[in-house]
């Protein structure tokens, strides 16, 4: 009971669509899980699922309808400082250098200027960004980006880190870089993540536990357990038994893309 | 080496800037010299020089160098202080900017020199008419860029800064205000033109000190000389603001142009 880190409880949300008929459209019904301390929770669910809206009721962005979300026991009410977020397209301050980029949490925090900038400058080289403190995001590609994105949102240790979609922007081989490193950092500080992803192997590959969301509302299908050796890599872990049939199962719950529905005209 | 080089292409761009003014000059020179021009309308540049130097040896040209610049600083920052904040404002209320929007587009396009029989009949011919044309030149460019700048905050900015704990105050001076930055900027640039504009209309259109003034009245008593002496006074304080923007712009927004700090 104590190790869960941020309980979603019962949320659902729904808003007035039509403004003539009162009609209620929900956008997520009855969200159940938990993420536990330490561990790599993944949202897997298909566009309109309700996944950004679930995630702007966790951020405090957003009031549930109903049901409520709570962190560390305290109820979300509003955007708090528990947070971190880790977004698609960066969203680094082109005006700041990397360095000043990571220190942006801190000097919220009211972290005092010398120790912050220890602080930021250990998080640039955990993200392998030593030598760049001083160049402007614009400047980098796009993993690098992300790093940045990444060491800004880690350097306070938020209760819980939010990715949304965080690789999808970057090329095949990028993408795979990047999610090794995430499995190395996380080993490392051990932050309590919750990711959101298209893609179903890149779920499996990563989390401690997949939780599969199927939309028209938005509801929890399945909430699996991924039981890899810690010490994983990628490249083992593809060639496990395991984990095709982790993949399978999921893209089962997620709805195959291969299929055509009956009433389909090509 | 490459220093060295780099050196000395700046000194020969430098050079190459000066020489279309270099025969200007001398254009000018000789022209009223030759009968080309009309040496009583146009005298020799160098006789501009001279009224110049006896402009400075009586100091007669820094009482009116003064005078208007006290009224453009003036007139300037009252703009800004006005203008950004307001815009930060209703920029960022995108009813109120929607509400407002026509009305705002209107003033903005009328003339100040259209209204300053206006300013003239509300406030006299003294010193607040003049500050008050300044002021009305300087405000629209800042405030209208202001306003499109806050209204054009990137929202993933935005969300970013609030998920990670800032209040709806470091959100407002850490990320929407830098962000509308290089929009506001170009209307800064253009405020601080338009204040030279509106104080040489103001002045030649009424006033007993001033650079606009000293052109007005050495026109009226045919010094032609000190009115060109006092025309290339204003041209080089216009140079000298442009100087200062360029740098300030160079330092402020070394991130645009991909410099490392």
């Amino acid at each position: 009971m104590s190790n869960e880190k941020v309980v979603i409880d019962n949320v659902s949300y729904s808003y007035k669509e039509d403004k003539k008929t009162q009609e209620s459209l929900d956008a997520i019904k009855d969200v159940n899980f938990t993420v536990n301390e330490g561990e790599i929770v993944t949202i897997v669910g298909p566009s309109g699922c309700g996944k950004s809206t679930l995630l702007d009721i966790i951020s405090g962005m957003l009031r549930p309808t109903k049901g409520e979300v709570k962190i560390d026991g305290n109820r979300v009410t509003g955007p708090g400082k528990d947070l971190g977020i880790v977004q698609q397209g960066y969203a680094l301050f082109p005006w700041r250098t990397v360095l000043e980029n990571i220190e942006f949490g801190l000097e919220i925090r009211q972290i005092p200027q010398k120790e912050r900038r220890e602080i930021a400058k250990k998080y640039i080289r955990k993200v392998g960004l030593g030598g760049y403190e001083n160049k402007y995001p614009d400047s980098l590609s796009g993993g690098m980006k992300q790093r940045v994105s990444i060491a800004r949102a880690m350097s306070y240790k938020p209760k819980l880190l939010i990715m949304d979609e965080p690789f999808a922007a970057l090329d095949p081989r990028t993408r795979e870089v990047m999610q090794n490193e995430l499995l190395y950092l996380s080993r490392s500080e051990k932050p309590t993540i919750l990711f959101v992803t298209h893609d179903v192997r890149e779920a499996v590959l990563l989390s401690d536990k997949i939780v599969v969301m199927t939309g028209g509302p938005g509801s929890v299908k399945a909430i699996i357990d991924v039981k890899f050796p810690e010490e994983r890599k990628i490249e083992d872990i593809v060639t496990l038994k395991e984990f095709d049939e982790l993949e399978k199962k999921i893209r089962k719950l997620y709805g195959n893309p291969n299929e055509i529905p009956n009433d389909a005209v090509f | 080496m490459e220093k060295e080089l780099k050196e000395r292409k700046q000194v020969a761009r430098i050079f190459r800037n000066l020489i279309p003014i270099i025969i200007f000059l001398v254009i000018w020179e000789l022209c009223p010299r030759l009968g080309i021009l009309n040496k009583n309308m146009i005298p020799p540049f160098s006789d501009a020089i001279v009224a110049l130097k006896d402009m400075i040896v009586s100091l007669e040209i820094f009482r009116h160098l003064g005078w208007s610049l006290y009224r453009a600083v003036l007139g300037f920052s009252l703009a800004l202080v006005i203008g950004i904040p307001l815009g930060t404002a209703i920029g960022w209320n995108e009813k109120i900017r929607e509400f407002l929007s026509p009305l705002l587009t209107l003033f903005g396009n009328v003339s100040p020199i259209a209204l300053f029989p206006f300013f003239i009949i509300v406030f006299g011919i003294g010193e607040v008419s003049k500050i008050g044309i300044v002021f009305w030149g300087c405000l629209w460019p800042m405030f209208m860029n202001t306003i499109s700048g806050v209204s054009h905050s990137d929202k993933a900015l935005i969300k970013a800064a609030r998920t990670m704990g800032a209040s709806k105050k470091t959100v407002l001076f850490s990320v929407v205000i830098p962000n509308a930055l290089p929009e506001i900027y170009p209307g800064i640039k253009l405020s601080v033109s338009n204040s030279i504009l509106m104080l040489c209309a103001g002045e030649m259109l009424g006033a007993t000190a001033g650079l606009g003034y000293l052109i007005s009245y050495s026109q009226q008593i045919f010094e032609m000389s000190k009115m060109y002496a006092s025309i290339i006074i204003i041209a080089l304080l216009g140079l000298a603001f442009t100087a200062i923007l360029n740098t300030v712009e160079k330092r402020v927004f070394a991130w645009k142009f991909n410099n490392e700090k």
